[in-house]
Protein backbone atom coordinates (compact mmCIF):
# COMPACT_ATOMS: atom_id res chain seq x y z
CA UNK A 1 0.00 0.00 0.00
CA UNK A 2 1.40 3.39 -1.02
CA UNK A 3 2.22 5.79 1.82
CA UNK A 4 -0.77 7.96 2.63
CA UNK A 5 -3.19 5.72 0.75
CA UNK A 6 -6.45 4.93 2.46
CA UNK A 7 -6.59 1.36 3.77
CA UNK A 8 -8.87 -0.98 1.84
CA UNK A 9 -12.41 -1.59 2.96
CA UNK A 10 -12.77 -5.25 3.82
CA UNK A 11 -16.04 -7.10 3.78
CA UNK A 12 -16.85 -10.68 4.68
CA UNK A 13 -20.27 -11.97 3.69
CA UNK A 14 -21.86 -15.40 3.37
CA UNK A 15 -21.21 -16.76 -0.11
CA UNK A 16 -24.91 -16.67 -0.98
CA UNK A 17 -26.76 -14.69 -3.63
CA UNK A 18 -28.99 -12.97 -1.10
CA UNK A 19 -25.97 -11.07 0.25
CA UNK A 20 -24.77 -9.67 -3.06
CA UNK A 21 -26.72 -6.52 -2.21
CA UNK A 22 -24.23 -5.80 0.54
CA UNK A 23 -21.31 -6.04 -1.89
CA UNK A 24 -23.10 -3.67 -4.28
CA UNK A 25 -23.95 -1.16 -1.56
CA UNK A 26 -20.35 -1.08 -0.35
CA UNK A 27 -19.04 -0.48 -3.86
CA UNK A 28 -21.50 2.36 -4.40
CA UNK A 29 -20.60 3.96 -1.09
CA UNK A 30 -16.89 3.90 -1.89
CA UNK A 31 -17.35 5.21 -5.43
CA UNK A 32 -19.61 7.96 -4.15
CA UNK A 33 -16.64 9.49 -2.39
CA UNK A 34 -14.62 9.55 -5.59
CA UNK A 35 -15.06 11.36 -8.89
CA UNK A 36 -17.52 8.76 -10.19
CA UNK A 37 -20.59 9.87 -12.10
CA UNK A 38 -23.98 8.33 -11.40
CA UNK A 39 -23.51 6.07 -14.44
CA UNK A 40 -20.05 5.07 -13.25
CA UNK A 41 -21.45 4.10 -9.86
CA UNK A 42 -24.22 2.10 -11.48
CA UNK A 43 -21.67 0.32 -13.64
CA UNK A 44 -19.52 -0.48 -10.63
CA UNK A 45 -22.50 -1.90 -8.76
CA UNK A 46 -23.29 -4.18 -11.69
CA UNK A 47 -19.66 -5.17 -12.20
CA UNK A 48 -19.00 -6.16 -8.60
CA UNK A 49 -22.30 -8.01 -8.52
CA UNK A 50 -21.44 -9.96 -11.64
CA UNK A 51 -17.94 -10.84 -10.42
CA UNK A 52 -19.22 -11.98 -7.04
CA UNK A 53 -22.00 -14.02 -8.62
CA UNK A 54 -19.51 -15.85 -10.84
CA UNK A 55 -17.34 -16.59 -7.85
CA UNK A 56 -20.01 -17.99 -5.57
CA UNK A 57 -21.79 -20.07 -8.22
CA UNK A 58 -21.34 -23.66 -7.31
CA UNK A 59 -22.95 -27.04 -7.42
CA UNK A 60 -23.14 -27.40 -3.68
CA UNK A 61 -24.38 -25.22 -0.89
CA UNK A 62 -21.99 -24.76 1.95
CA UNK A 63 -23.80 -22.57 4.46
CA UNK A 64 -20.48 -21.77 6.10
CA UNK A 65 -18.77 -20.58 2.92
CA UNK A 66 -17.67 -16.97 2.97
CA UNK A 67 -16.94 -14.39 0.29
CA UNK A 68 -14.11 -12.05 1.25
CA UNK A 69 -14.00 -8.70 -0.47
CA UNK A 70 -11.46 -5.89 -0.40
CA UNK A 71 -12.28 -2.50 -1.87
CA UNK A 72 -9.36 -0.16 -2.50
CA UNK A 73 -8.87 3.20 -4.12
CA UNK A 74 -6.18 3.12 -6.80
CA UNK A 75 -5.50 6.56 -8.19
CA UNK A 76 -8.79 7.81 -9.61
CA UNK A 77 -10.34 4.39 -9.71
CA UNK A 78 -11.35 1.45 -7.62
CA UNK A 79 -9.89 -2.03 -7.36
CA UNK A 80 -12.06 -4.74 -5.84
CA UNK A 81 -10.71 -8.16 -5.00
CA UNK A 82 -12.88 -11.10 -4.10
CA UNK A 83 -12.03 -14.54 -2.81
CA UNK A 84 -13.98 -17.59 -1.70
CA UNK A 85 -13.49 -21.28 -1.10
CA UNK A 86 -16.62 -22.07 -3.11
CA UNK A 87 -15.70 -24.08 -6.18
CA UNK A 88 -12.00 -24.06 -5.33
CA UNK A 89 -9.99 -25.87 -7.97
CA UNK A 90 -12.61 -25.35 -10.68
CA UNK A 91 -12.32 -22.52 -13.14
CA UNK A 92 -15.13 -20.00 -12.74
CA UNK A 93 -17.75 -20.28 -15.46
CA UNK A 94 -18.61 -16.97 -17.07
CA UNK A 95 -21.79 -17.01 -19.13
CA UNK A 96 -21.62 -15.10 -22.40
CA UNK A 97 -24.18 -12.57 -21.20
CA UNK A 98 -22.21 -12.08 -17.99
CA UNK A 99 -19.04 -11.53 -19.99
CA UNK A 100 -20.77 -8.90 -22.13
CA UNK A 101 -22.07 -7.07 -19.08
CA UNK A 102 -18.69 -7.17 -17.37
CA UNK A 103 -16.99 -5.83 -20.48
CA UNK A 104 -19.44 -2.92 -20.50
CA UNK A 105 -19.25 -2.09 -16.82
CA UNK A 106 -15.65 -2.78 -15.76
CA UNK A 107 -12.29 -1.79 -17.18
CA UNK A 108 -10.92 -5.18 -16.27
CA UNK A 109 -12.07 -8.28 -14.42
CA UNK A 110 -9.81 -11.27 -14.08
CA UNK A 111 -10.76 -14.56 -12.46
CA UNK A 112 -8.39 -17.11 -10.99
CA UNK A 113 -8.53 -20.36 -9.12
CA UNK A 114 -6.22 -22.54 -7.12
CA UNK A 115 -6.64 -25.58 -4.94
CA UNK A 116 -8.12 -23.59 -2.08
CA UNK A 117 -9.80 -20.49 -3.49
CA UNK A 118 -11.48 -18.85 -6.42
CA UNK A 119 -10.86 -15.16 -6.81
CA UNK A 120 -11.32 -12.10 -8.95
CA UNK A 121 -9.70 -8.72 -9.37
CA UNK A 122 -11.90 -5.99 -10.78
CA UNK A 123 -10.83 -2.52 -11.82
CA UNK A 124 -12.97 0.47 -12.65
CA UNK A 125 -11.97 4.03 -13.48
CA UNK A 126 -14.46 6.89 -13.72
CA UNK A 127 -15.14 7.57 -17.35
CA UNK A 128 -18.28 9.55 -18.01
CA UNK A 129 -20.08 12.72 -17.19
CA UNK A 130 -23.70 12.58 -16.09
CA UNK A 131 -26.07 13.70 -18.84
CA UNK B 1 -42.23 3.42 7.40
CA UNK B 2 -40.36 0.80 5.41
CA UNK B 3 -41.31 -2.80 6.12
CA UNK B 4 -38.16 -4.64 7.16
CA UNK B 5 -39.52 -7.83 5.64
CA UNK B 6 -40.10 -6.25 2.20
CA UNK B 7 -38.72 -8.55 -0.46
CA UNK B 8 -35.93 -7.06 -2.61
CA UNK B 9 -38.07 -7.74 -5.71
CA UNK B 10 -41.81 -7.26 -5.98
CA UNK B 11 -43.77 -8.68 -8.88
CA UNK B 12 -47.27 -7.32 -9.41
CA UNK B 13 -49.54 -9.06 -11.88
CA UNK B 14 -52.22 -7.20 -13.79
CA UNK B 15 -54.57 -9.23 -15.96
CA UNK B 16 -55.98 -6.88 -18.58
CA UNK B 17 -58.20 -7.74 -21.54
CA UNK B 18 -55.21 -7.24 -23.85
CA UNK B 19 -52.79 -9.37 -21.86
CA UNK B 20 -50.84 -9.91 -18.69
CA UNK B 21 -48.54 -7.22 -17.35
CA UNK B 22 -45.95 -8.02 -14.70
CA UNK B 23 -44.72 -4.87 -13.00
CA UNK B 24 -41.33 -5.31 -11.38
CA UNK B 25 -39.95 -3.17 -8.58
CA UNK B 26 -36.69 -3.52 -6.72
CA UNK B 27 -33.64 -5.58 -7.59
CA UNK B 28 -33.43 -8.33 -10.18
CA UNK B 29 -30.30 -10.33 -9.36
CA UNK B 30 -29.27 -13.98 -8.80
CA UNK B 31 -31.27 -14.06 -5.57
CA UNK B 32 -34.53 -12.78 -7.02
CA UNK B 33 -34.34 -13.83 -10.68
CA UNK B 34 -35.67 -17.35 -9.95
CA UNK B 35 -38.83 -15.81 -8.49
CA UNK B 36 -39.51 -13.94 -11.71
CA UNK B 37 -38.73 -17.05 -13.74
CA UNK B 38 -41.27 -19.06 -11.75
CA UNK B 39 -43.98 -16.46 -12.26
CA UNK B 40 -43.33 -16.17 -15.98
CA UNK B 41 -43.29 -19.93 -16.49
CA UNK B 42 -46.58 -20.29 -14.66
CA UNK B 43 -48.21 -17.66 -16.85
CA UNK B 44 -46.93 -19.16 -20.09
CA UNK B 45 -48.06 -22.62 -18.99
CA UNK B 46 -51.56 -21.32 -18.30
CA UNK B 47 -54.39 -20.22 -20.53
CA UNK B 48 -53.06 -18.92 -23.80
CA UNK B 49 -51.55 -17.95 -26.04
CA UNK B 50 -51.82 -14.36 -25.10
CA UNK B 51 -49.74 -11.26 -24.52
CA UNK B 52 -47.16 -10.87 -21.78
CA UNK B 53 -45.42 -7.64 -20.88
CA UNK B 54 -42.75 -6.97 -18.26
CA UNK B 55 -42.84 -3.44 -16.91
CA UNK B 56 -39.29 -2.70 -15.76
CA UNK B 57 -39.93 0.87 -14.65
CA UNK B 58 -39.62 0.07 -10.96
CA UNK B 59 -36.36 -1.84 -11.15
CA UNK B 60 -33.44 -0.27 -9.31
CA UNK B 61 -30.97 -2.97 -10.29
CA UNK B 62 -30.59 -5.59 -13.02
CA UNK B 63 -27.68 -7.86 -13.82
CA UNK B 64 -27.00 -10.68 -16.26
CA UNK B 65 -29.07 -13.14 -14.23
CA UNK B 66 -32.07 -10.89 -14.75
CA UNK B 67 -31.29 -10.50 -18.42
CA UNK B 68 -31.12 -14.26 -18.79
CA UNK B 69 -34.57 -14.65 -17.24
CA UNK B 70 -35.87 -12.06 -19.70
CA UNK B 71 -34.25 -13.97 -22.58
CA UNK B 72 -35.81 -17.22 -21.33
CA UNK B 73 -39.18 -15.50 -21.03
CA UNK B 74 -38.95 -14.32 -24.61
CA UNK B 75 -38.00 -17.80 -25.80
CA UNK B 76 -40.80 -19.40 -23.82
CA UNK B 77 -43.30 -16.92 -25.18
CA UNK B 78 -42.18 -17.57 -28.74
CA UNK B 79 -42.45 -21.34 -28.27
CA UNK B 80 -46.02 -21.04 -27.01
CA UNK B 81 -47.22 -18.39 -29.43
CA UNK B 82 -47.40 -15.57 -26.88
CA UNK B 83 -46.43 -12.03 -27.71
CA UNK B 84 -43.80 -10.57 -25.40
CA UNK B 85 -42.56 -7.06 -24.74
CA UNK B 86 -40.65 -5.00 -22.20
CA UNK B 87 -41.85 -1.66 -20.94
CA UNK B 88 -40.27 1.40 -19.37
CA UNK B 89 -36.65 0.32 -18.87
CA UNK B 90 -34.48 2.84 -17.07
CA UNK B 91 -31.45 4.26 -18.87
CA UNK B 92 -29.18 1.79 -17.09
CA UNK B 93 -31.37 -1.18 -17.94
CA UNK B 94 -31.66 0.05 -21.52
CA UNK B 95 -27.86 0.10 -21.78
CA UNK B 96 -27.70 -3.50 -20.62
CA UNK B 97 -30.36 -4.49 -23.12
CA UNK B 98 -28.43 -2.71 -25.86
CA UNK B 99 -25.05 -4.27 -25.09
CA UNK B 100 -26.50 -7.77 -25.03
CA UNK B 101 -28.37 -7.25 -28.30
CA UNK B 102 -31.75 -7.93 -26.77
CA UNK B 103 -33.16 -4.79 -28.32
CA UNK B 104 -32.84 -6.50 -31.70
CA UNK B 105 -35.13 -9.33 -30.63
CA UNK B 106 -37.57 -7.94 -28.08
CA UNK B 107 -40.14 -5.17 -28.43
CA UNK B 108 -39.38 -2.43 -25.93
CA UNK B 109 -41.82 0.37 -25.16
CA UNK B 110 -40.75 3.47 -23.25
Amino acid sequence: MAPGAAPPVRLSIPAQARYLRVARLTAAALAGDLDFSVDDIEDLRVAVDEACAVLIAGDGDDPEAVLELAYAVDGQGVVIEGSTTVGAGRAPEVHVVTAEVLAMTADACDFATDAEHRSFTLRKEPRGQDA
Amino acid sequence: MANETDAPLSITRDDAPDGVVLSLAGELDPHTAPDLQDVVEAILAGDGPGALALDLGGLTFVDSSGLRVIIAAKQGADERGWSFELRSPSDTVQRLLDVTGLTDHITIRS
